[in-house]
């Protein structure tokens, strides 16, 4: 060997040494670093005085509180789009993206996933379970319950005091304005609206305000207003906007009524027709009772009706 | 003239409280259709519709009498409606008298079929539910609306339910 050739040797043999060292070097600390977040939670569910809920404890939690009801929705969500693909049915796709689009950004991407997915299977649902369903039906839930699915736009002001309530009917005299009115004297956070509540049905304002509500809001013409009068939530005025009785835009209403009473029976089905295999909702759901009930024949019961 | 006078009046108050024959139709036509919307109701599971028939004093009385508050029906229902797969009602007036223009009372019979799922197999499971009562409706401003139910009987029959010990 020549000299010139032990050099050249010499020195590709200390190069590698010293880009052996380096390597080892930075290796050895990666390690550590792993070995020193290894123990922690990637992305902790909570942090309290210092210290970790990691993602795994909060899960289990979910799992033990309120996994069977998940897991049965999670369930009976795929149960119905599996259904809708089969019968050709999709979503809205056009709405979907609106509904989506009005999401804040910032929502996490499988919070989005799942909240998307629940919106494919609202819309795929309601479209199984109207599939069959013809228009005459729906006119005939339309004439028999149109007063109970009308839509009332109602304004109110929740008063105080009698004295306050003068005070607004004189001001609704002098052409004060509703909204105008309710931003001084209501007493509710609707005020800050000019006392819109929005659109209404008679069982809701039956629920919310009171049989006299009903009676005064039936007895009111669009853009009228009562006097004071009592409801279930105190002393008030309501006036009456837009009203929408019509079949056209009444017509989402009568659906949802009939969409409704059908859920039970498209979901027992599927839920017979499917195969649903899952450790999980075997080890928790316990096993029906073998039977026990009596037989067939009269007994006496709860007066339902 | 004071007994003619009496007369009168007799005759007066006899027309003015007995009805025709074609103002009794005209109201039972009306209170049928009560019945319907309300057995229409139970079919949807619309407990709205169901009392949107009734006075909003109405009052439900049980077989011994006693007043079951409009919360207390409400929770009885939709505990029998909401988790069935099917209910439907029929109704027949088994008696109708009006003894005046404004009010009406009917015997009725509903027999209401509620199909629930057997918990675990699914399997529809049939109650038949057989109900009278005695109905009071009066002629309101917003028509005939049932003013008071008094149930007289509710009996159930269950019918395929197994046998206990049967295997599944």
């Amino acid at each position: 060997m020549t000299r010139g050739r032990f050099m050249r040797y010499a020195t590709l043999v200390s190069i590698g040494l010293i880009l052996g060292g380096i390597l080892g070097v930075v290796a050895s600390r990666m390690v550590r670093r792993h070995r020193q977040t290894r123990g922690k939670p990637p992305n902790p569910a909570m942090i309290i005085n210092g210290e970790t809920v990691p993602m795994e404890e909060f899960i289990t939690e979910l799992k033990v509180l309120s996994g069977q009801q998940v897991l049965q929705h999670v369930l009976e969500q795929r149960l119905v789009l599996q259904e809708a693909k089969r019968q050709g049915i999709g979503a809205d796709e056009a709405s979907i993206a609106r509904q989506m689009k009005a999401l804040s950004p910032q929502l996490d991407p499988m919070v989005r996933q799942s909240m998307e997915r629940e919106m494919r299977y609202r819309d795929v649902f309601r479209k199984l379970l109207l599939a069959k369903v013809s228009e005459s039906e729906k006119r005939l839930v339309y004439d028999l319950f149109r007063e109970e699915l009308a839509n009332y736009e109602l304004f109110g002001i929740f008063l105080a005091n009698r004295a306050d309530g003068q005070a607004v009917m004189s001001g609704l005299e002098f052409n004060a304005g509703f909204a105008a009115l309710a931003a001084r004297y209501s007493v509710h956070s609707t005020r800050a609206k000019g006392g819109a509540f929005g659109y209404m049905t008679m069982p809701q304002i039956r629920l919310w305000l009171g049989e006299d509500a009903v009676g005064q809001v039936a007895a009111l013409q669009s853009g009228k207003h009562t006097g004071p009068f009592y409801t279930n939530q105190g002393l008030m005025v309501l006036k009456l906007g837009a009203v929408h009785k019509s079949y056209q835009s009444i017509k989402p209403a009568v659906e949802e009524l009939i969409a409704n009473a059908g859920k039970v029976a498209l979901l027992n089905r599927l839920l017979q027709e499917g195969k649903v295999r899952s450790l999980y909702l075997q080890g928790i759901e316990p096993e029906p009772e073998a039977t026990g009930t009596p037989g067939a024949g009269s007994v006496p019961l709860d007066y339902i009706r | 003239m004071g007994r003619l006078l009496n007369k009168f009046s007799v005759v007066l108050v006899l027309t003015l409280t007995s009805l025709s024959p074609a103002q009794t139709n005209d109201a039972r036509a009306k209170i049928e259709y009560g019945y319907l919307r309300a057995t229409k109701a139970v079919s949807l599971k619309f407990f709205d519709g169901i009392i949107s028939v009734r006075t909003p004093d109405y009052e439900l009385l049980d077989p011994e009498g006693s007043p079951v508050s409009l919360a207390v029906e409400r929770i009885r229902m939709e505990g029998m409606m909401n988790p069935a797969i099917s209910v439907s009602e029929r109704y027949t007036i088994e008696s109708y008298e009006q003894p005046s223009a404004s009010r009406a009372r009917c015997k009725v019979q509903y027999i209401t079929t509620v199909i629930t799922p057997e918990p675990g197999s699914r399997r529809p499971l049939t109650m038949v539910m057989v109900t009278r009562c005695l109905d009071d409706w009066l002629l309101t401003e917003k028509g005939w609306k049932l003013a008071r139910t008094h149930v007289t009987s509710q009996t159930m029959q269950r019918t395929n339910i197994r046998p206990a010990g049967t295997p599944k």
